[in-house]
């Protein structure tokens, strides 16, 4: 009887180890303190970053007053917005033509893909600093833009492949079977197939853009610099509680983003036609 | 009959895959409203067959006609044409109702009576309930089911089915056999079947195609096929034959170790040619043979029991083995079966010994 017991103990035991909720809290902790201290010191009365002296929106006021903070935050959106849609059509078609096309092309095209992701992002900055140096092209915006899709069509590439090759092909055969048209049977099936892919690709390379620092850096001109690049140059110069109003409306950005997607889901889930009625069997 | 009465008919259609022929100077006729299989074992061009006729395929010599039209140059979307497909491939993000309905919609029917023929394609495949459901919420005969209802919906001139059953249990697969031909039957449509499953090709087809190498071997019905093969390739691959290795006589043949049996020589085999003698195992009876029977003896080297029936394995002559099913009637329960070792004779009517060029 006492060994049956012991032995359900012992199973109870490794099926959940009692430490791990202390794992979880230290990696919770870990993970979120970090953030939380940049919230929580962004609505801080004072210019004190140890001391907490009294809830307060100086700070933003501060951050919103400042126009040089304000358009390097709209030239940010405006960076990630245009690499989020430009690297996703080009890393969407490239997935299809990796997965689908035929001939030695493809082999070489697959490793040429993944070198983005393996080199160091420094040495793509450089690369791209020099090339934009030998072309002339004036740094801007626009260069910052063409850096950014550079290394984020990979991304998208790697994720969109994925899902595409375990797309089953009699799926398309089926919808031409049924009427469609080849680029029918592309809107009908395969985009909705591929659907959670690009829009998951889309967002990761919406919020790498968002917050890059390193290309970022050596693409930008004389002009309005992206966001990270700004809040470095203030760091420079001393550290400032409006820095913490800055992350705290990132973070608020980023979290809106992720769950602006959740709806979109939902909403599809809901599009579905009414129950058919079905006339009694007589 | 008349090419009025054909939906399809394949013309010395050819289908090369690099230098390998999938399909070799195929002529096919295909009767309106029949259930016509394709039979054979796997690589020999029956899935080709198929997909040539969906469209997915282009033949690279001789024409498809179907309902009298060449289609050859006919995309799958403008052909009159539906299939289901051995992986169903359904479209997970949409439901039930919209799967069936994809192919309407398509053609722009109107609303209404989307509503109604899709109802009605629901309630014949008994789904009704499962309307807003996604495809994998579904079992896989419920799966399976629903792929055939988006095909048929749509009222095609022949419904093409690429294994459909091969992904199924054995009970599901029986139950759906019969399913499938009672709704051809229903519906009145061409069935098309492409399996491997020489059942369930002999359980639900009107005619057969049997297939090899990319070429027709024979074209008939179950008793066709089954009874009067037209060569040792259809004796083997369509139910359990014994083929004994032969040389052609004047009205027999004589096995390699100098025994001559008796039997009808087709007129196109000459005397002195290697060929199969090929006996069905239900045909043989173990004992006393009757009047105008043909018998020989033999060893008892095996015997299986099966439950209705057992198996012996009877050895004629050297090298040279039959199979022989028997009843287990009452008679035959217990010590009253022959054992393993004694000797017997084995008996069979000469129309059943049959002469085929190997």
């Amino acid at each position: 009887m006492s060994a049956v017991t012991a032995e359900r103990k012992r199973r109870t035991g490794f099926d959940r180890p009692r430490f791990l909720w202390a794992l979880y809290t230290a990696m919770c902790l870990y993970l979120f303190v970090p953030i939380l201290v940049v919230v929580i010191y962004s609505f801080n009365s004072s210019k004190s970053l140890q001391v907490f002296s009294g809830l307060s929106f100086r700070w933003y006021r501060t951050f919103w007053n400042d126009p040089d903070i304000k358009n390097s935050l709209v030239a940010s959106f405006e960076v990630a917005a245009v690499t989020m849609v430009v690297a996703t059509i080009l890393g969407t078609l490239l997935a299809f033509g990796l997965v689908r096309a035929r001939g030695r092309l493809g082999g070489s095209a697959n490793i040429l893909m993944l070198l983005p992701l393996i080199t160091p992002e420094i040495v793509t900055a450089v690369g791209l600093l020099l090339l934009f140096g030998l072309v002339g092209t004036p740094l801007s915006l626009k260069t910052i833009m063409l850096g950014h899709i550079t290394f984020s069509i990979s991304y998208v590439t790697v994720i969109v492949r994925a899902r595409l090759s375990l797309l089953n092909r009699e799926v398309e055969e089926a919808a031409m079977d049924l009427g469609a048209t080849e680029l029918g049977a592309l809107r009908l099936v395969t985009l909705p197939a591929l659907y959670p892919a690009i829009a998951a690709s889309a967002l990761l390379v919406f919020v790498l853009s968002f917050d890059d620092f390193v290309t970022s850096v050596f693409t930008s001109g004389a002009g309005t610099s992206p966001l990270p690049v700004r809040i470095y140059s203030l760091l420079r110069v001393g550290v400032s509680p409006e820095i913490n109003a800055v992350g705290t409306t990132m973070i608020a950005i980023t979290l809106a983003l992720a769950l602006g997607l959740l709806p979109l889901t939902l909403w599809r889930r809901n599009t579905e036609p009414p129950a058919p009625t079905v006339p009694a069997p007589e | 009959m008349s090419d009025a009465d054909l939906t399809i008919a394949l013309r010395g259609v050819v289908k090369r895959f690099g230098d390998q022929y999938a399909v070799k100077r195929l002529d096919l006729d295909i009767a309106k409203g029949s259930f016509f299989s394709i039979l054979g074992p796997s690589g020999c061009g029956k899935t080709t067959t198929l997909r040539m006729i969906a469209g997915f395929e282009q033949p690279d010599e001789g024409h498809i006609l179907l309902e009298g039209q060449p289609v050859e140059d006919v995309p799958p979307y403008r052909r009159n044409v539906n299939t289901v497909f051995q992986s169903y491939a359904l479209f997970e993000h949409l439901s039930l109702f919209e799967n069936i309905a994809f192919g309407l919609r398509r053609k722009k029917v109107a609303k209404a009576e989307i509503t109604r023929r899709v109802g009605e394609m629901l309630e014949l495949v008994r789904l009704s309930d499962r309307a807003k459901a996604k495809p994998r919420q579904l079992s896989g005969g419920q799966r399976q089911r629903v792929a055939l209802a988006r095909a048929l919906v749509n009222l095609p001139a022949v419904l093409l089915l690429d294994e459909p059953l091969g992904a199924l249990d054995l009970q599901l697969r029986k139950t759906m056999q019969l399913e499938l031909k009672h709704i051809q039957r229903e519906v009145g449509i061409t069935f098309v079947y492409v399996t491997h499953d020489q059942e369930e090709a002999l359980t639900m087809s009107d005619s057969i195609a049997v297939m090899n190498l990319g070429e027709l071997q024979q074209v008939g019905n179950a008793e066709d096929v089954y009874e009067r093969p037209a060569n040792s390739f259809v004796a083997q691959f369509i139910g359990i034959s014994n083929l004994l290795d032969a040389t052609a006589e004047r009205d027999g043949v004589k096995l390699a170790s100098g025994l001559s049996l008796p039997a009808a020589v087709p007129a196109d085999i000459a005397p002195g040619s290697s060929v199969c003698l090929s006996i069905r195992p239900e045909k043989l009876a173990l004992g006393p043979p009757g009047d105008g029977r043909v018998s020989v003896e033999g060893t008892i080297v095996e015997s299986v029991y099966m439950g209705t029936v057992t198996h012996y394995v009877i050895e004629i002559a050297p090298a040279a083995r039959m199979i022989a099913v028997a009843q287990n009637t009452e008679d035959a329960s217990g010590g009253n079966r022959p054992a393993v070792g004694s000797r017997a004779t084995l008996s069979w009517r000469a129309e059943h010994a049959l002469v085929l060029a190997s």
